[in-house]
């Protein structure tokens, strides 16, 4: 009796292409020309008649690796759809173990079939007549398990004057610029931040219109322009800037990045619906300060100036 | 081996005593070659309560005899010496077909019920008194002391006789035992029997057996059973699929009724198995490959790495050394940092009669891998993590469990509760993630 033994399928899957690896222990010193590996759907004894499993052929079946005892071929004449057999020339067996790994094995197709693998030694060498050992596998057609899950989109967005990097709070939506002058700049600061799981990323624009006393407008920077106290300007930027001295640069572990018109420091400018920042990938978030410069002629007719603005964040799913 | 000669024998002298009487009224010139024969069957004391063991009966075996038995009432003689002479009748001339073969030398050994307690040391093999070629054993002592019949079942074995080649075939012992040292004075005797035998050979066919099977179970502890066996676990109609639910990085989605996740697909993976197999069994698997990964992903996707991009559409394998160096290794997941893996919880014995099976002792044969422990311990959960092995191929098929190191290495219906778990990350791409794993069960005979 072959000792040990034993059969890994390395895809057990019906109908699947495979490799079939047979492992055991001899245990005799016997004159072997040839094995035969019979696949049997009913039971493993040697005597009974084999019932063959649906779908199984060996035919085309590849001795890929053999050790312990070797020499063998695949003996494509006397293999069937479901008896394998090596062959060699007679040589007598030591006793050890042995291992024969056969590629392009197809499996049958019934799930959760179990399937007995008959082994037998001959002295032939065509596996023919007497045996002078013997043993039985056995393995099972299985299915698979199918594991599956749903991630559904989000773009995280959130405006204030400040707010957290993770948009866990956000507070203010107020800023009084004070009073203007003529000899200084008016400056104050809001936040922004944003996150999404987009493949494409998101863009973060601004709406609004300059700051506006009934008629009277303080004209907004079309271009990129340093502050002028003294000339009517109004504009913003997302950058740090020391002149003057107001805003922070971007912070947290994202990706997006600044659009070009805003993102000079030192230089302002207001479009309404321009886009400020954006991400061409998914992003973790980004914190973004925007700062808003305002400075007034002596000719700037006097009024309450005030402008509202509006952010958008936008991501195609 | 024995055979007890009492009031049979003795029964059986009687009828022939009455025969012989019969023929002396009949005959008067045969009485006295028949008074010679029936002095000579009672020439001394019968052994009462005598019997003859043997190791065993069978035909050419070499086997070890005691011989047992009392003295008779009143006996108060020493005993120095015994011959045993192996016939194949009780009585009368001594032919030797059916009797084993003496040894010339023999380990010989005594109770302790002998009144002296001298040892018989010497062993010698002789011709038999009434017929025969060294079939008879002669011991003798030195000791002058009487025996006597305050104790019983006195017992005296030899050893390295060898059976004859013919079953069913009876021989006698004939005991003699003699006050002196020289085989002369017989003081007691009696007969005794045995046989070969034919040795009955009991045949039975036990074929290998492994049952194995997937599954999906809304079953989440270690003692509800799934179903008697493999084919309750696949007729189930839950069908083969786990639903972790809706991930994302707010909290750890893990698979089961308790999946805060899912509200439908409610279950575990099972996988149960069955063998007879000496050296066990062992259950591995693999993650079915999907353009060339075995991920947890968007099918179709191109996966960046194993474990580190979280912008593609491939949800990051479980391995705490995040390389593979070591195969899959367990690791625990944090909210929002992209993971996905599977443990086993426990072991669920709920379908296990033929032996005690107790997860919660640690009485099951089919043990978990380490890195696929729930919990390290026999408690039912996913405290220590999860792993996963995305790589497929040869390289990339783990186990999960084994009995090959318990001490029963065969399993009947013991089942691994499987448990899937996943965490988004923030910028894990939005889609519907899949992956397949084949579960292998081989057996080694």
């Amino acid at each position: 009796m072959l000792l040990d033994r034993s059969l890994q399928v390395f895809d057990p899957r019906a109908n699947a292409v495979t490799s079939h690896t047979f492992a055991f222990f001899i245990q005799s010193n016997n004159l072997v020309g040839s094995m035969a590996f019979e696949y049997c759907a009913n039971n493993p004894f040697f005597d009974d008649v084999c019932v063959v499993p649906t779908g199984l052929n060996l035919q085309s079946a590849s001795l890929d690796s053999e050790t312990g005892e070797t020499g063998f071929t695949v003996d494509a004449l006397n293999t069937t759809a479901n008896r394998l057999v090596i062959t060699r020339p007679p040589t007598v067996t030591n006793f050890g173990p042995s291992q024969f790994v056969f590629g392009n094995v197809v499996n049958p197709t019934g799930i959760n079939q179990t399937v007995y693998v008959r082994i037998t030694l001959h002295g032939s060498t065509d596996a023919s007549g007497p045996r002078t050992d013997q043993g039985a596998v056995v393995f099972v057609v299985s299915r698979a398990l199918d594991t599956r899950a749903y991630v559904p989109p989000h773009l995280t967005f959130c405006a204030g004057i400040t707010v957290a990097l993770d948009c866990s709070s956000a507070t203010g939506f107020y800023i009084n610029l004070g009073e203007l002058s003529k000899n200084s700049a008016n400056t104050g600061t809001s936040q922004y931040a944003a996150a999404t799981n987009d493949l494409s990323g998101y863009t973060v624009s601004l709406y609004g219109v300059t700051m506006t006393s009934g008629t009277k407008t303080i004209p907004a920077l079309a271009s990129p322009s340093a502050s002028m106290p003294g000339t009517s300007q109004f504009g913003v930027n997302l950058r740090d800037n020391n002149v003057p001295d107001v805003g922070t640069e971007p912070t947290g572990p994202g990706t997006a990045s600044l659009a070009s018109g805003y993102a000079v420091p030192n230089s302002f400018k207001f479009t309404s619906g321009d886009i400020l920042s954006s991400a061409n990938l998914p992003t973790d978030f980004n914190r973004v300060t925007i700062s808003y410069l305002v400075n007034a002629s002596p000719a700037q007719p006097p009024g309450i100036y005030n402008a509202t603005f509006t952010f958008v964040a936008v991501a195609t799913f | 081996m024995s055979t007890k000669y009492k009031k049979t024998l003795l029964e059986r002298f009687r009828t022939a005593a009455l025969w012989v009487k019969a023929l002396i009224l009949a005959g008067m010139g045969a009485i006295p070659m028949l008074s010679a024969s029936l002095s000579r069957v009672y020439a001394a004391p019968v052994l009462p309560n005598r019997e003859a063991r043997v190791t065993t009966t069978q035909t050419g075996a070499t086997f070890n005899i005691t011989f047992e038995f009392d003295l008779p009432t009143g006996f108060a003689n020493s005993i120095q010496s015994m011959e045993f002479e192996f016939c194949d009748q009780p009585l009368g001339t001594c032919t030797t077909t059916q009797t084993p073969t003496i040894p010339a030398a023999s380990t010989v050994t005594q109770n302790g019920n002998w009144t002296n307690a001298t040892a018989f040391g010497t062993y010698t093999r002789t011709n038999g008194d009434n017929g025969g070629t060294n079939n008879q054993i002669q011991v003798s002592r030195t000791q002058a002391a009487n025996e006597t019949t305050a104790t019983t079942d006195r017992s005296i074995s030899f050893t390295g006789l060898t059976n004859q080649s013919d079953p069913n075939e009876s021989y006698y012992p004939r005991i003699r035992i003699y006050s002196d040292t020289g085989f002369t004075t017989l003081v007691a005797e009696g007969v005794v029997a045995q046989s070969t035998a034919r040795q009955l050979t009991v045949n039975a066919r036990v074929q290998e057996r492994l049952d194995f099977c997937t599954g999906v179970s809304a079953v989440d502890d270690a003692t509800t059973t799934l179903g008697a066996d493999c084919a309750a676990v696949t007729a189930n109609g839950l069908g083969n699929t786990i639903d972790i639910g809706v991930v994302d990085a707010s909290q750890v989605c893990v698979s089961g009724p308790s999946n805060p996740c899912e509200t439908d697909n409610t279950y575990n993976g099972v996988a149960m198995v069955r063998t007879n197999a000496f050296n066990g069994v062992v259950i591995d698997y693999f993650a079915e490959q999907n353009a060339g990964s075995g991920q947890l992903k968007v099918a179709g996707a191109t996966c960046t790495d194993f474990f580190t991009t979280v912008t593609d559409q491939c949800f990051n394998a479980a391995d705490s050394n995040s390389d593979y160096s070591n195969g899959a290794n367990q690791q625990t997941f944090s909210a929002g940092t992209e993971r996905f893996g599977m443990t086993v919880a426990g072991v669920n014995c709920g379908s296990t009669s033929a032996y005690t099976c107790d997860f919660s002792t640690g009485s099951y044969n089919l043990v978990r891998d380490t890195e696929y422990d729930g919990t390290g311990a026999n408690t039912f959960g996913t405290s220590q993590g999860f792993a996963w092995d995305a790589r497929g191929g040869t390289t990339g098929v783990d186990r999960i469990a084994s009995s090959a190191g318990s001490s029963v290495k065969v399993v009947e219906d013991e089942a691994l509760i499987m448990k899937f778990a996943a965490t988004a990350g923030v910028t894990t791409p939005t889609g519907s993630y899949t992956v397949t794993s084949t579960y292998i069960a081989t057996a080694t005979f």
